[in-house]
């Protein structure tokens, strides 16, 4: 062994699972230096395990890939099945939204009713940086590497100036090693409605034709605006973080939407490379920002509602109803993009679906096929008693190369095992065929309604491991015309695996978390219904403080800003101090004390919601048809841009960008 | 035919189609053209070339993979071996390190890849300490440093 020179070790290394790495490594100093030092291999490694496109860690240090690699292994080890892992310490991001404040008491002097439904931070992949934006700034944090317990770090301000509209952050993309994608969509803060519960009455026509923004040079006698009509912009920033030098923000255009669509807009959209896919009613929309400002274009589709993501330069849209065609109105821009439809048919009850990127079965090769995961729910029985306890997984198989002969695979049917409780929010890969699971209650106002007030009972963030998950491979079902139950339908309970997160007190309750599985980091916004107020925490789920260091979290009530931060000052000073005396154990590279005693719920950030990584499409009905579509585009090729153009279609009356 | 000479001076005379595999031989040959002189070997003897030679004859008349493939490659890679290949490196250790010396000096990538797979499988699911024991690798940490070490990477301990 020893006659070995250290690249021949290095490539016997690189075939080793990561688990087995981690063994060799403690043999004997030679392999422990070959491996701690070499980034290379951990780079790639890390490539492998996430696959897909989501890698932003051109500036981890070797040990910080490291940490990346084995992260899911360590946090399959905290949470193994008779284990009594630790809660994640949690960090508050800190409170900057003054313009969001002013907004919220001018809202409550004149009665408006602020819109619900939003989204204004996103964890850009690779979990370092949080994007987070409000009606007048658009920050970038730096929460520093995986594990760490730094304080976030604001490193980019850059002023949006909705002045009228409130910002909402509908995708994250990341570009290349340094540059991220940002799409926003402004929403016009709703006019003073006579209280509907869900402030969802029509805009009066003549607000509409006051609020069309002037820039875009509109002429509205062309358009037919009506009480339905709605605006919409969409605004897209190119953020750049480089290792080294000025991070920067660059805008790279506008689109105004208008249209009578009137339902979920949340998280339709996707964003690859120039390309924006936008799913707003049942139309679709591709965007190309490509090139300068005044060379926009925008094709359209039908397509339905539901969920919109990009791979391998196609896109995938999930849906909860069956109404697909190609053929709908060419806008020049764009050639018309071909459309595929799979679908299948199967009796459900109540539907949620969702599906993301996240859930690449498997990494991408080039040939195929791919596997996506698409779940839904529905009750176990008719009665709401049991509603929500398990849920199916299909699977979209896709061959990159002959995509007409991508199919729907119904595989597995899960429990949960103990509670009702929604759809995993996120899917993770472990190693070796384990995947975590993370959800939250995520019950909307409306599903709150719909299922009483035994729902309410819960409100943390929960987490479950499962063994095997994959397993057997799916079976190609297509040729079953019924489209019957896998193989041991309910295979296997989602244990409750809960509180490892965080278990709230009674008042608080999860609204959105955003995930990066790679970092194992997780933002969560609570909301503190009694108050209405919302904070954000963040949390390393990868890590955590040996049993004796932790003591339970402070569960009282609101507790203001400053006393926290004195106590959180103090547990960073104590910490610090007893560092230096080395009384304490070499932290985990976590860094421990802070938390602890700092760790409060009071409020500390006015976010309104989050967003998750993952889409969901509601309807209700006794058939559902499981549909998924998938439109193939090229960009680049076309006339050059117009600034605006309308479409005489009912769905979308108006449309235009804007340079 | 090749003549290739082993550092303990044996000669092997070697047809040019079987030979190729070893990229190295290979662009000597393009570099250097027909030549009646033996190729030195001086890094590898005559019973680890026997060796390799059984497996450039196993796999005579298969394409030579192409060589701009990049080996980190995106993918699942997994430890499977042919069956073939199996047989072929059911041999003892030390004859095990030589061959991948030899593939990897001879640059006979697909050999050197099973090679390298052969000994991962070998430590696949073994402890430290059995690895060590396996290869024979003198634990040269400090009590302190292991303890350091093994508290730090218990999650890898356990299945």
């Amino acid at each position: 062994m020893e006659k070995l020179p250290i690249e021949l070790g290095i490539l016997i290394v690189k075939e080793l699972p990561t688990r087995d790495i981690c063994r060799l490594q403690q043999t004997c100093r030679a392999f422990y230096d070959l491996i701690e030092d070499d980034s290379v291999l951990w780079r790639e490694r890390l490539q492998r395990q996430c696959g897909a496109d989501v890698l932003w860690s051109s500036f981890f240090t070797t040990s910080e890939l490291r940490r990346a690699c084995t992260g899911t292994l360590r946090f399959k080890h905290r949470y193994r099945r008779g284990g009594h892992p630790t809660p994640p310490i949690a960090r508050l991001l800190p409170h900057k939204d003054e313009g969001d404040q002013l907004q919220n008491d001018l809202n409550q002097g004149e009665g408006f009713s602020y819109i619900e439904e939003s989204s204004n931070f996103h964890l850009i992949p690779g979990g370092r940086f949080l994007v987070t934006v409000d009606k007048r700034w658009l920050r970038v944090w730096d929460l520093g590497p995986p594990g760490s317990l730094n304080e976030p770090c604001e490193v980019v301000l850059h002023e949006i100036d909705c002045v009228d509209t409130q910002p909402i952050i509908v995708d994250v993309a990341v570009a290349d090693t340094d540059r991220v994608h940002l799409l926003i969509r402004e929403d016009y803060i709703k006019r003073p409605v006579a209280d509907t519960g869900l402030g969802r009455l029509p805009i009066r026509e003549g607000y509409i034709k006051r609020r069309l923004p002037q820039s875009f040079g509109f002429d509205q006698s062309e358009y037919n605006l009506n009480g339905l009509s709605r605006v919409r912009i969409f605004r897209r920033f190119q953020i750049r973080l480089p290792d080294k030098g000025q991070h920067s923000v660059e805008g790279l255009g506008r689109l105004c939407v208008l249209h009578s669509f009137n339902g979920i807009y949340d998280r339709c959209a996707a964003q690859h490379g120039p390309v924006v896919a936008l799913g707003i009613g049942k139309t679709f929309l591709l965007w190309d920002t490509s090139d300068s400002l005044d060379k926009n274009r925008v094709a359209s589709a039908t397509r339905t509602e539901g969920v919109v993501f990009f791979h391998q330069g196609y896109v995938f849209a999930v849906d909860g109803v069956v109404d697909i065609q190609d053929g709908t109105p060419d806008l020049g821009y764009i050639p018309t993009p071909q459309i595929w439809t799979y679908q299948q048919p199967f009796t459900g009850g109540i539907f949620r679906a969702w599906a993301s990127d996240f859930m690449l079965h498997k990494p991408v090769a080039d040939e195929g096929p791919l596997f996506y995961d698409i779940r839904n729910t529905r009750p176990a029985d008719e009665t709401l008693e049991h509603s929500l306890t398990s849920y199916v997984r299909l699977c979209f198989c896709f061959r990159p190369d002959s995509p007409s002969a991508g199919s729907l695979l119904r595989t597995r049917r899960y429990q949960t095992a103990t509670q009702p409780c929604d759809i995993p929010q996120l899917r993770f890969p472990l190693d070796d065929g384990v995947a975590g699971y993370i959800w939250y209650d995520s019950l909307d106002y409306q599903h709150r309604a719909q299922f009483g007030a035994r729902q309410l009972e819960r409100g943390g963030i929960f987490v479950s491991i499962l063994d095997d998950p994959d397993s057997p491979e799916p079976s190609i079902l297509e040729d079953d015309p019924d489209f019957p139950e896998p193989a041991g339908s309910v295979v296997e309970g989602l244990g409750d695996l809960s509180e490892m997160i965080a278990r709230p007190n009674n008042e608080t309750r999860v609204q959105r978390v955003s995930m990066c599985p790679l970092s194992g980091r997780v933002i969560v916004l609570w909301n503190r219904e009694s108050k209405d107020d919302r904070f954000v925490e963040i949390f390393d789920l990868y890590d955590s403080l040996p049993a004796s260091e932790f003591q339970p979290r402070a569960r009282e009530g609101p507790r203001s800003v400053k006393i926290d931060l004195f106590i959180i000052l103090i547990g960073v000073i104590v910490y610090i101090v007893l560092a230096h005396l080395s009384l304490l154990p070499a932290p985990p590279s976590t860094g421990a004390g802070s938390g602890s005693s700092g760790r409060s719920t009071s409020p500390s950030y006015k976010s309104r919601n989050s967003t998750a990584s993952t889409l969901t499409g509601d309807c209700e009905a006794a058939e559902v048809t499981w549909c998924c579509s998938l439109l193939e585009f090229e960009g680049g090729q076309s006339r050059a841009g117009r600034r605006s153009c309308a479409v005489s279609d009912d769905a979308l009356p108006l449309l235009a960008v804007d340079a | 035919m090749v003549l290739l000479l082993t550092s303990d001076n044996e000669m092997f005379s070697v047809a040019e189609d079987v030979i190729k595999r070893s990229a190295y031989i290979k662009n000597m040959l393009e570099d250097v053209g027909e030549s009646d002189l033996p190729i030195p070997l001086p890094n590898v003897e005559s019973n680890v070339l026997v060796k390799i030679l059984e497996y450039c004859e196993h796999y005579r008349g298969e394409p030579l993979p192409a060589s701009d493939v990049d080996p980190a490659e995106i993918g699942d890679r997994s430890l499977d071996i042919a069956d073939w290949d199996q047989k072929y490196m059911a041999v003892d250790q030390e004859m095990l390190f030589e061959i991948i010396l030899a593939a990897n000096y001879l640059d006979i990538k697909s050999l050197l890849d099973v090679g390298c797979k052969t000994v991962a499988k070998m430590m696949k699911g073994k402890s430290s300490e059995e690895i060590r024991t396996l290869f024979n690798i003198a634990n040269d940490f400090t009590p302190e440093e292991e303890a350091q070490i093994r508290k730090e990477n218990a999650w890898a301990e356990c299945r």
